[in-house]
C-alpha cells in the first residue's frame, strides 16, 4: 500500500513540475513572437499605443511580467482579455468549456463505444463481409477531414432532407452532427487498432483455456479478450480526451458552437496574451490530468505494468 | 606414472557457433511482402497511390495552363473540356493545381508518417523498456511538446526557418511523432512482460537489440495502423491552421485548395 502511495505521489509531482514548465515556457515563447495585442491593421498614434502597453504591464521587464504571470495562474484570475475588454478570460473558459466539454463527451462516447463495437465485430468476423464493411467505414473515416465530413452532414441531412438543425447550440439535435463529425476520425482510428488487437489476443493460449473450460463465446469475448485487446487503447485515449473535451476550431466554427476551441486560434493570432495564458493554462491541466488518470488505469488493468517497472 | 600430453592444458577452442534468438532470416521484407499479398484492400490501396504519384508527375504536364497564370475573365468555371475541374476564384485551371498540389502533398505525407514513425517508436520504445524514471521524463518531454500552444510553436518555426518545404514538414512532425510515441510506450509495456523478452535479457542481448528485435517486430500490426492513419490524414489533411506556413500564395496545396 505504502508503495503504492509513493508511486501516486511520484507520478503526482511529476504532473506538476512538467505543468509549471509549459506554463513558463508558454510565456517565453509567446513573448517571442513578434506582434502584440495592441498591433491592429488601423495603426494606433504611437502615443496611445504605448500607454495601452504600459497600462497593461506590457512595458514592464520580463521578469515582473512573468511573476504577475504565475500569481495569476496560481489564484486562478487571468484578468481581462487584451482583445474583447469586456471578457475576461475566467469568463471566456467558465462560458466556453462546458459547451465543449458536453460536445466532447457526446463524441469521445459515440468513437469509443463505435469504434471498440466496429473492431470487435470485424475481428471477430475476420474476411467476411463484416469485416470488409467495417473497415471500409473506418478507412473513410480516417481519410475524410472533419471539415468535409461536416459539410457534408449539414448538406444531406440537414439541408436536403431537413432531419436535424444545420448549426447552433442549445437542443440536442443539434449536438448531434457536430458530435458525429468530430467522433468519426478517433472512431475509425480505435476500431482499427481494436480489429487488430482482438485478432491478436484471440490466439492466444489462455483464450484456448477458456474454451475449453466450456465458457461461452460472449463470456470470453467480453471478460477475457477485450480486456486485453482494449489496453493498447489506453495511451491513445488520453490525449483523445483531452482534445475533444477543450473543443475543435474547425467544428466550432461550422456549426457556430460557442464553445472554447476557438479561443485556442483566435487568441494567437490576436496575440491576446492573457486568453493564450489561460488557454493553454487550462488545456495542459487538462492533458496531463487525462494522461494521468489512464496511466493510473493502465496500471490497474495490466498490473504486470507496475509490478516490474 | 602415466604422463599427459601437454596439448590437453590449453585452453579449449571458443565454439563459435553461438545461439541466436531471432527469427529465421526469412526476413523482414519478405514477411511484410508475403502479409500484403494477402490483403487485397492493400493492394487496391497501393495501386492507387501509385496512380496518385504518376499523376503527380505528369498530371500538370497535361494541360496547356500553368499552376500560377491568373485569368480573370474564365474565373469560376464549372468543370469543360477546357478546365477538366473547373477553374478557381482567380481563374487557374483547378486540374492543373490539385496534380501540383499532390506533389507537395504526397512528399509531405510520406516523410511526415515515416518521421513519425521512427520517432515514435524510438523514442516510446526506449521510455517503456528502460522504464522508470527514464520513462517518467521521456514521457513528461512529450507531454510537454504537445502542450505547447500549435500556433505558436509553427508561427516561431516560421520565424526561424523561412516559409517552405521543409518548414511544414517540421510542423506536422514536432507534434506530430508524440502519438505514436504514446501508442508504442503501450505496446511495448505489455510486450515487454513477455517471456521471450526476459530470455533475450538472460542471454545478456543489449537494449537495444532487445527493442529492434524483439519488441518492435512485434508491434507491427499496431504500426501498420497508426502509419496508416498517419499518411493519409497528412495527405488528405485540413489544414486551415497551417495556412501560409510556407505555401507562398501561387503554390497549391490538397489542403489549401479544398478548404
Amino acid at each position: 500500500m505504502r508503495e503504492d502511495l509513493r508511486y501516486f505521489l511520484g507520478k503526482l509531482s511529476t504532473l506538476f513540475l512538467s505543468l509549471f514548465i509549459i506554463i513558463s515556457l508558454t510565456f517565453f515563447l509567446m513573448k517571442a513572437i513578434p506582434g502584440d495585442p495592441f498591433a491592429d491593421e488601423q495603426a494606433l498614434p504611437t502615443e496611445i499605443h504605448e500607454a495601452l502597453q504600459q497600462h497593461y504591464g506590457l512595458k514592464d521587464p520580463w521578469y515582473t511580467q512573468y511573476g504577475n504571470y504565475l500569481v495569476t495562474v496560481i489564484t486562478w484570475d487571468f484578468g481581462p482579455s487584451f482583445k474583447y475588454r469586456d471578457r475576461s478570460v475566467n469568463d471566456i473558459i467558465n462560458k466556453g468549456f462546458p459547451v465543449s466539454a458536453v460536445l466532447g463527451l457526446e463524441a469521445l462516447v459515440l468513437a469509443l463505444s463505435g469504434g471498440i463495437l466496429l473492431g470487435t465485430v470485424a475481428a471477430l468476423k475476420a474476411n467476411q463481409w463484416q469485416d470488409y464493411t467495417a473497415m471500409l467505414a473506418a478507412t473513410l473515416g480516417i481519410s475524410i477531414p472533419s471539415f468535409i465530413m461536416a459539410t457534408l452532414l449539414q448538406f444531406f441531412l440537414s439541408v436536403k432532407l431537413g432531419w436535424l438543425p444545420v448549426a447552433r447550440w442549445g437542443t440536442f439535435t443539434q449536438s448531434i452532427l457536430p458530435a458525429v463529425s468530430l467522433a468519426a476520425m478517433p472512431m475509425a482510428f480505435i476500431a482499427r487498432l481494436t480489429r487488430s488487437n482482438m485478432l491478436e489476443v484471440m490466439q492466444q493460449e489462455y483464450i484456448r483455456t477458456a474454451r475449453t473450460k466450456g465458457l461461452s463465446e460472449m463470456t470470453i469475448i467480453t471478460q477475457h479478450a477485450l480486456r486485453n485487446a482494449l489496453l493498447p487503447l489506453f495511451p491513445y485515449v488520453g490525449q483523445l480526451a483531452a482534445n475533444i473535451l477543450t473543443g475543435s476550431f474547425i467544428i466550432e466554427k461550422i456549426f457556430s458552437i460557442p464553445g472554447l476551441g476557438q479561443w485556442f486560434v483566435n487568441s494567437i493570432s490576436n496575440r491576446d496574451y492573457t486568453v493564450i495564458m489561460g488557454t493553454t493554462v487550462f488545456y495542459s491541466i487538462i492533458l496531463l490530468g487525462a494522461i494521468f488518470i489512464m496511466d493510473l488505469l493502465y496500471g490497474l488493468m495490466d498490473p504486470r505494468i507496475t509490478q516490474r517497472s | 606414472m602415466q604422463t599427459f600430453p601437454e596439448e590437453l592444458f590449453l585452453p579449449a577452442e571458443l565454439e563459435l557457433h553461438h545461439e541466436e534468438v531471432i527469427a529465421p532470416s526469412y526476413s523482414f521484407w519478405k514477411e511484410i511482402w508475403n502479409n500484403f499479398k494477402q490483403r487485397r484492400v492493400a493492394a487496391v490501396g497501393l495501386v492507387v497511390l501509385v496512380l496518385l504519384s504518376i499523376m503527380a508527375v505528369i498530371g500538370p504536364y497535361l494541360t496547356p495552363y500553368t499552376y500560377y497564370d491568373i485569368n480573370l475573365p474564365l474565373k469560376n468555371q464549372p468543370p469543360s473540356t477546357m478546365f477538366w475541374f473547373g477553374s478557381d476564384d482567380l481563374g487557374r485551371d483547378i486540374f492543373t493545381r490539385v496534380w501540383y498540389g499532390a506533389r507537395i502533398s504526397l512528399f509531405i505525407g510520406i516523410a511526415a508518417a515515416l518521421i513519425d514513425l521512427a520517432l515514435g517508436a524510438i523514442w516510446g520504445g526506449t521510455a517503456a523498456l528502460i522504464g522508470g524514471k527514464t520513462d517518467e521524463i521521456m514521457m513528461r518531454f512529450a507531454d510537454i511538446l504537445y502542450s505547447l500552444p500549435y500556433l505558436i510553436v509553427v508561427t516561431l518555426l516560421m520565424m526561424i526557418m523561412g516559409p517552405g518545404l521543409l518548414t511544414i514538414l517540421a510542423a506536422m512532425t514536432i507534434i506530430g511523432w508524440i502519438t505514436m510515441a504514446r501508442i508504442v510506450r503501450g505496446q511495448v509495456l505489455h510486450l515487454k512482460q513477455q517471456e521471450y523478452v526476459l530470455a533475450a535479457q538472460a542471454l545478456g542481448a543489449s537494449l537495444p537489440r532487445i527493442l529492434f528485435r524483439h519488441l518492435l517486430p512485434n508491434a507491427r500490426p499496431h504500426h501498420g495502423n497508426a502509419d496508416a492513419h498517419h499518411s493519409l490524414s497528412h495527405i488528405c489533411r485540413s489544414l486551415p491552421k497551417l495556412h501560409g506556413a510556407g505555401n507562398t500564395s501561387p503554390n497549391s496545396q490538397l489542403g489549401n485548395d479544398g478548404s
